[in-house]
């Protein structure tokens, strides 16, 4: 079936600049740059594997796909001009459950950002933490229902004084480091670029390829873009150059500064910070500092709170889900997909609060969902694949350079990146050596996670299309 | 608002999943260890220790002290990667698991290669550069201990 398009009156509130700032806030993050920065030089190696295996082909089929079909429901859109409706529904689900698990980690490095601002004492009493998370949590939630404009709002804000300032902050006082001539903790060779790749640090291959998730982040609001195929290209080139650019410099401003073995991988950013602010006097700045890492991850959470929330919400339109996630406010939002992914998310905090081994697990959980965000990847680069035989007149505003042969480059090593990570991802980690009732604990939890749209397929009524498509379709 | 229920209720069995198949969980805090217990365990079992400093995580809530050890294979041969090991002890149990959690679970997407422990009121974290085989000593030696 083409595509039924779902266009309401909606309010074009985006343009390039905040498309651009929406795809920094959902992948460029602080919280990554510490334990990358333990890599040393061979960091910027790593960055550069990531960035040509994934964010390079993400980026430029996320344009591609973008600018085609500008149209509401981002990957679930485009994977159903492909393979149909049901394909659609699959990669979009994948998204979407994938963040639901994934909200409580990014709300526990809010809560404790926050909680180390009003007292550094506080940010290790689980209550108060918990209290703080779910706040912050909800109060997200609230701003999204809101509508774009919000959340644009607090985005835009977020991502400027919470992650590019503080990474700014951090080059100058990389500079102001260099010129006192204070000691370096790195001594440049070309050895010291080369990553050490063994069974031991494959995992790193998988951490580096996830860490640019998010270039597709932005066709979740097609219909809300003032002109989607001018505005998409440059939005997503941007977006992805100043991922780059701040992920590298920022990551060698604390592996030249501050010593591996003072680099917290619990605390990492606050420890990052106190080691560049404490020699210059600046320690008085760390709560500042903090603050700001908490606003920058409050970006990140709202970006990814309402996209796939949008992108489920089309689907349920069309009717693969009941009526209650199509459901929008009067903003324009999934209101109640939105609510029902918070108080998912808050259960998760909330439990791993209370219960010991749910808290020790948590992480084996999050790494199951990397494999369902792998598997939707795959769909958008083999949707970009398909849409170049099947719609290879459909005028695109950008196309992936080098006709067939560079849609299959770009495709095939976005494929094979994502094959790695899921093959990665099943074999037990360091932290299950040995165990393989990881891997059967991570391929039964990879079906259960994919079964729903399935299952829902099965059981779905005629009822749940909404009266738009079904006029769409009598029309 | 019945496949709401259902789909929340997925998530949740989903989640105590890992628990029940794994049966991981947190070692007692009040379990009788001490730093150089830990470090002893670390240093006999690897081939060399390359460097051994004390820790300062002073911006890490409820840190009171430790040992960063750097063990490896050939430690003059700076192509020979080892192993970093972080051996931090901490004041309450709230304190211990908070930064476990944090090392665990709060990087984007994490399948990673840091490999945390609790022992008593000690975490142990290994990552960066590694050799595995000198983890695999590492791991042994902190199993034999008890370390979860």
């Amino acid at each position: 079936m083409s595509s039924v398009e779902t266009y309401t009156a909606t309010k074009k509130v985006l343009g390039a600049d905040s498309l651009a700032l929406m795809t920094v806030a959902a992948t460029d993050s602080l919280r990554n740059m510490p334990s990358m920065a333990v890599q040393g030089w061979s960091s910027v190696s790593w960055y550069l594997l990531g960035t040509l295996l994934f964010l390079i082909p993400s980026a430029l089929v996320a344009a591609e796909l973008a600018t085609g079909w500008p149209l509401p429901g981002g990957v679930y859109a485009w994977v159903r001009e492909a393979f149909g409706e049901r394909a659609g529904f699959v990669g979009v689900w994948c998204e979407w459950v994938e963040n639901v698990v994934w909200f409580p980690s990014i709300s526990i490095f809010v809560g404790t950002s926050f909680a180390y601002a009003i007292s550094p004492s506080l940010a290790s009493n689980k209550y108060f933490l918990l209290a703080v998370e779910l706040v912050v949590f909800w109060v997200l939630t609230a701003v999204n229902l809101g509508g774009l404009r919000a959340s644009s709002l607090l985005q835009r804000f977020g991502v400027i004084l919470g992650t590019m300032v503080p990474q700014v902050a951090l080059l100058l006082l990389l500079v102001a480091w260099l010129v006192q001539g204070m000691p370096l903790q790195l001594t440049f060779s070309r050895q010291a670029l080369r990553p050490e790749l063994n069974s031991g640090t494959l995992p790193l291959v998988s951490t580096v390829i996830m860490l640019f998730a998010g270039m597709e982040i932005t066709g979740y609001h097609a219909n809300e873009t003032r002109d989607p195929k001018r505005d998409y290209p440059r939005a997503i080139f941007i977006g992805a150059t100043i991922i780059f650019v701040f992920s590298v410099l920022s990551t060698l401003a604390i592996a030249l500064v501050v010593p591996v073995s003072q680099l917290s991988l619990s605390s990492g950013l606050m420890q990052a910070f106190a080691a560049f602010l404490v020699p210059f006097g600046l320690g008085w700045m760390l709560p500042i500092f903090a603050v700001a890492a908490g606003l920058g991850a409050c970006a990140t959470l709202t970006t990814w709170m309402l996209g796939p929330a949008k992108g489920l919400s089309v689907a349920a339109r069309d009717g693969h889900l009941p009526p209650y996630f199509g459901h929008h406010n009067a903003n324009d939002v999934p209101d109640k997909t939105l609510v029902l992914q918070t108080i998912v998310g808050s259960l998760f905090l909330i439990l791993g609060t209370l219960l010991p081994s749910v808290n020790a697990s948590y992480w084996i959980f999050s790494a199951l969902t990397t494999e369902v965000l792998a598997t939707m990847y795959i769909f958008m680069f083999v949707t970009a694949l398909r849409l170049r035989y099947t719609r290879p007149d459909l005028q695109r505003a950008y196309t992936v350079p080098g006709g067939r042969a560079g849609i299959w480059v770009v495709c095939g090593a976005g494929i094979l990146a994502c094959v790695f990570v899921l093959i990665i991802g099943i074999l037990p980690p360091g932290q299950a050596q040995g165990q393989w009732s990881y891997s059967v604990m991570m391929l039964l939890g990879y079906l259960l996670l994919l079964s729903p749209p399935f299952l829902l397929r099965r059981f779905r009524e005629p009822g749940w299309q909404s009266e738009e498509r079904v006029a769409a379709e009598l029309a | 608002m019945k496949w709401a229920l259902l789909i929340v209720i997925g998530l949740i069995v989903l989640a105590l999943l890992p628990p029940v198949l794994t049966g991981r969980g947190r070692s007692r805090f009040d379990t009788a260890v001490d730093t150089d217990t830990l470090r002893q365990a670390v240093t006999t079992a690897a081939p060399q220790v390359c460097s051994e400093q004390p820790l300062d995580w002073s911006a890490t809530p409820g840190f009171t002290r430790g040992e960063y050890l750097r063990v490896g294979q050939d430690c003059a041969d700076p192509s020979r990667p080892g192993a970093h090991v972080w051996i931090a002890q901490f004041e309450s149990a709230d304190a211990r698991d908070t930064a476990l959690v944090n090392a665990e679970a709060v990087y984007r997407r994490p399948i990673g290669t840091a490999i945390t422990w609790s022992d008593g009121p000690f975490i142990v974290v290994v990552d960066g550069d590694q050799d595995p085989a000198v983890v695999a000593q590492v791991r042994g030696a902190l199993a034999r201990l008890g370390a979860q």
